[in-house]
């Protein structure tokens, strides 16, 4: 088997004309991927944004729910609910004994009764600002509760949003990355093909091209690649 | 070496546009909570303390005007017996004061209790409006409802009046009074006292 310098030039440019060919592709291919992971991992930043901003709100709920943020949020509650409830107490409360006719011993008997009445009024109000504190602080627990949950519903609402563009970004991101063949490759394959069938001593139609008087080119199988 | 000759490719720039669209939805949503919060800021403490001043400011004159015809009553029935100055009409005044106290107390709890309930219903309608916003993200719209909420928080609930805080006080002061009045005489109790001098006529039947 022999093959003259002409067929094995124009074999080799065919085979470049294929490498090329599967290059460009490749590289297409590759631009296609890297342009999809971008769109991906562009996602995923915004996401990781979203998250850390939802994690500082939970945090910051949380921490009101520690121990000691309680502890002392129930004290204040407590002294908060005492002091009002004491301050709405009454601080005149006048007389039942008639002006002129009461002894000084009906006087001051009935202001010890005062006297007692208003302290253990007081307990009583500390006691009951103890009791209701633990409402206070309910509430306040419920509202922070609440605060907290309508930030976290808007970063979710942002993060859905952000989420639901990842397809369409992903899949135009692929599209825009495609680059065509340049055509080098083709071009080259078949300068290879027609050197080929050239060196195999076929005949170009070049007639059959442009006078449209031959129709049939000859079938590879003609050539004599063996010879 | 480029051999295109079919032109450039077309871009498509629809995820773009659409992420463009996202942003601004976003933006709207934020400057739509900002609307609300604006719109809610006259919620603060102060707010909620006028609002615990108003409901004591109610109540508290209905105690007090209780309390004074209750004393008064105390001191007339009292008064009609002669033993105003008596230990008894003390004690009853301190029950009285004692219930004065109460009351007054309570009124407080009642309205730091109202004024909870308030400020969570604040709080319930700033999330709906949130709700309505993020829906909606359109700010103006959510201005709107806010300035509409906030008007019909502003309204005056309403509140039922006190009811007789110190009539079952009265009338048992009235009916210890009445029951001195008509106490048997000096020297007749020992009379109808169990076993006394073994005067009785009734007999224990084992």
């Amino acid at each position: 088997m022999c093959l003259d310098p002409l067929s094995l030039a124009t074999m080799a440019i065919g085979g470049i004309g294929s490498a090329v060919s599967a290059s460009e592709r490749n590289a297409s291919n590759r631009a296609m991927v890297d342009a999809r992971n971008k769109a991906t991992t562009d996602e995923f930043a915004r996401q990781d944004g979203y998250q850390q901003q939802s994690s500082g709100i939970f945090d910051g709920v949380l921490n009101k729910f520690s121990g000691p943020a309680q502890t002392q949020g129930l004290a204040d509650a407590k002294a908060g609910a005492g002091a009002a409830i004491r301050g709405n107490q009454p601080t005149n409360v006048g007389s039942i004994l008639l002006g002129g006719a009461a002894s000084p011993q009906a006087v001051a008997a009935q202001d010890n009764t005062i006297s007692d009445a208003f302290a253990r009024g007081g307990e009583r109000a500390t006691a009951l600002g103890n009791l209701t504190g633990y409402d206070r602080q309910g509430t306040q627990d419920r509202l922070n509760l609440t605060d907290s949950g309508r930030g976290l519903d808007t970063i979710s609402n942002f993060s859905q949003g952000s989420a639901s563009l990842l397809p369409l970004e992903r899949e135009v991101a692929g599209n825009n990355a495609y680059k065509p063949p340049s055509g080098l490759g083709d071009l080259l394959s078949f300068v290879g093909n027609v050197g080929s069938f050239k060196g195999g001593e076929g005949t170009l139609p070049t007639k059959s091209i442009f006078g449209a008087q031959k129709a049939a080119l000859p079938a590879l199988s003609t050539g004599r690649w063996f010879g | 070496m480029c051999l295109n000759l079919g032109g450039s490719q077309p871009v498509d720039n629809s995820a773009e546009i659409a992420r463009q669209k996202e942003q601004e939805r976003q933006s709207r949503i934020a400057s739509g909570q900002g609307a609300i919060d604006n719109a809610f800021s006259i919620f603060d403490p102060a707010y909620f303390d006028q609002f615990t001043k108003s409901y004591t400011d109610y109540y508290n004159p209905q105690a007090d005007e209780q309390f004074g015809k209750a004393r008064q009553n105390l001191r007339y029935d009292f008064a009609r017996k002669g033993t105003l100055n008596s230990t008894p009409a003390q004690s009853k005044f301190g029950d009285l004061l004692n219930s004065y106290s109460d009351a007054r107390d309570q009124i407080a709890a009642n309205a730091a209790s109202a004024t909870d309930g308030l400020r969570g219903q604040v709080s319930q309608n700033k999330s709906s409006l949130y709700n309505q916003n993020a829906a909606a993200a359109d700010p103006s719209a959510a201005a709107v409802g806010a300035a509409g909420s906030v008007g019909s928080l502003t309204t005056a609930p309403n509140f039922s009046p006190l009811a007789d805080l110190f009539g079952g006080l009265i009338n048992s002061g009235a009916s210890y009074a009445a029951g001195r009045q008509n106490r048997l005489p000096a020297g007749y109790d020992q009379y109808f006292q169990p076993g006394a001098s073994g005067r009785g006529t009734g007999r224990v039947i084992s």
